[in-house]
């Protein structure tokens, strides 16, 4: 914030998608993509007489995120119902926990860009259903509407108002992100709204314990708009402050093509939800045996990765949080230390962190979908560490690895990129090179160190690079002194 | 315990619902006449019981995420007022 006066105080709400096979209540499809309204059945579309029946999955979906967060889970919870009137809510209530969540308290581990942990506290977690999509502008005849989303399952994880800058909620968000994706429960596409956030912001003079007035910001579809929307807010009530005026309670949106909030029109008794338990749903009872199962199956997470990576492999913290980022950029790690035997650890991070991640961002596409295996890599490694290839020609073999199936071995063999060690024929050529640049060995003599730099590049390039660098410098050393 | 006509006026609201005066005067009366019998509940004496004991024991019970689709898009839409495509038509939602 640029004016240090003041500080932000921020709390999140994250809906979260769950990647259940079926909904919430009824057991129609929540495939993505599907033809309109032909994943909709009688429960789903709000229609008289029909009930719902909770999805198990779902629960032990979001069990698992509260866990995950060190929340405790409630033994029995209720389900209420939420009312408004909207198009793509048919039931004209959304099921949800109002007074009894499953899931209260808990916190995710912020981590701030200098490394150091920020504790941010969770209020609850709940369970509850999403609402359908309406297209407004894809048919003159009106809004159209598709039940396909009803009714998918969602938690809403909601945190307190420990947040104290945008770069904070970003950390929060991500860390959040990156668990439920290391967990398995949402797929966290904000783009695609499987991800979804809202800001609670309020500014305050820094030193005072009051809260300001505070707006409520949604629409936030990616990670860096949440940081930018709480930006743009925050100095905008700042400045309203500064100039004598007053903070509104309202509900704004995120416009992320100008980068501004606008007031949602309809704000009038916007509030007004009158929850009420839903008669149509029992209690939910979640016993600790269920409990224990679930917590059985977590994985090792993030943090978690990260700290035993630094401890196990010996990695800088820099390497561990970034290849731990996603559990699938760590389970490679991993797998290609394990076969690529004899390896330094480090060697295999460089190699994954510039050349392997760079290639991805190229390709836009994710390690899963990467041809070159773990397996395949590993080859790679051995035959730099027999001495067969350099590590300049492996890049060589890389990059055509990349583009056919072939592997390593092959491709050197087809490419001729055997590396040559044989003393007898780079010897040759360094007193080739040598004699053939009478001025350079001159100012070498003269104290010029950095043209020794030039000889071996002049080796190099005779031998298309295959020449073995601790050899040709060796031999160099010894002709030039 | 009382409802004022405001009170039904911002409940018929929220529901979407028009009344005029008249109505808005018996909606008042009723809804008046239908809390003063509930409050006649009031006289039960209910500490001791937990508010879902009738629910003792019940649970909500699960189903396995397995899918079985109703499959059938026309029956849906068959009851909107307006459909176009496979898609309900509704009034357009001006933000």
């Amino acid at each position: 914030m640029s004016d240090h006066n003041w500080e932000a105080v921020i709390g999140l709400e994250v809906h979260a998608q769950l990647k259940t096979r079926t909904k919430t209540f009824c057991r129609c499809s929540t495939h993505f993509g599907d033809d309109p309204n032909s994943n909709v059945c009688p429960v789903c579309l709000g229609l008289p007489g029909a009930l719902p029946v909770l999805n198990r999955e779902a629960v032990t979906m979001a069990v698992k995120a509260a866990l995950a967060f060190g929340a405790t889970v409630q033994q029995q919870s209720i389900f209420a119902r939420k009312n408004y009137f909207y198009p793509d809510l048919p039931k004209g209530y959304q099921i949800s926990q109002y007074e009894k969540p499953f899931s209260t308290g808990g916190a995710v581990d912020a981590r701030l860009e200098d490394g150091t942990i920020k504790q941010i506290r969770l209020i609850r977690v709940h369970l509850e259903e999403d609402a359908g999509k309406s297209l407004h502008t894809i048919t003159e005849a009106g809004t159209a509407v598709d039940l396909n989303r009803c009714g998918t399952p969602l938690i809403e994880i909601v945190s307190e108002p420990d947040i104290r800058s945008a770069t904070e909620a970003y950390a929060f968000l991500y860390r959040l992100r990156q668990t439920l994706l290391y967990l398995g429960v949402c797929d966290g596409n904000m783009e695609e709204g499987s991800l979804r956030c809202d800001a609670n912001i309020s500014v305050r003079k820094k030193g005072t314990k009051e809260f300001g007035t505070r707006t409520e910001v949604k629409n936030l579809n990616s990670v860096r708009g949440v940081e930018r929307a709480i930006n743009f807010e925050a100095e905008r009530q700042i400045s309203v402050l500064e100039s004598g005026g007053q903070v509104d309670q309202e509900t704004l949106l995120w416009d992320a093509d100008r980068q501004v909030v606008r007031s949602m029109r309809s704000k009038e008794e916007a509030n007004d939800y009158r929850y009420f338990p839903d008669p149509d749903l029992l209690p939910l009872v979640i016993e600790s045996v269920w409990i224990d199962d679930i917590l059985a199956t977590l994985p090792e997470l993030p943090e978690a990765r990260e700290k035993r990576f630094v401890k196990q492999y010996g990695l800088p913290e820099y390497d561990a949080n970034v290849l731990t980022a996603t559990k699938e950029v760590a389970d490679y790690f991993e797998e290609t230390v394990k076969l690529a035997r004899g390896t330094e650890p480090k060697k295999v991070s460089n190699w994954i962190m510039s050349e392997v991640l760079a290639v991805l961002g190229d390709k836009n596409i994710e390690i899963t979908e990467f041809e070159v295996k773990p397996d395949r890599l590993a080859v790679l490694f051995e035959l730099i560490n027999k001495g067969t290839i350099s590590g300049k020609i492996a890049k060589k073999v890389f990059d055509e690895m990349t583009r056919t199936e072939a592997t390593a071995e092959e491709i050197v063999e087809k490419l001729g990129l055997v590396q040559i060690s044989d003393e007898g024929s780079l010897k040759a050529l360094v007193d080739k090179v040598i004699e053939n640049n009478p001025k350079q060995v001159e100012e070498y003599k003269s104290g010029k160190e950095k043209v020794f730099g030039y000889f071996v590049g002049q080796v190099m390039r005779e031998t298309s690079g295959k020449a073995n660098p601790q050899i040709v410098n060796d031999l160099l050393r010894k002709a030039l002194s | 315990m009382a409802v004022s006509r405001e009170e039904v006026q911002k409940i018929a609201h929220l529901a979407r619902l028009e009344l005029d005066e008249e109505e808005t005067e018996r909606m008042t009366r009723d809804m008046n006449d239908i809390l003063a019998y509930v409050e006649k509940l009031n006289e039960v004496h209910t500490e001791n019981v937990s508010p879902h004991s009738f629910l003792e024991g019940k649970q909500t019970p699960l189903l396995l995420d397995k899918v079985s689709q109703f499959g059938n898009v026309s029956a849906a839409l068959g009851n909107a007022p307006k459909a176009e495509g496979s898609f309900f038509i509704v009034p357009k939602v001006i933000e």
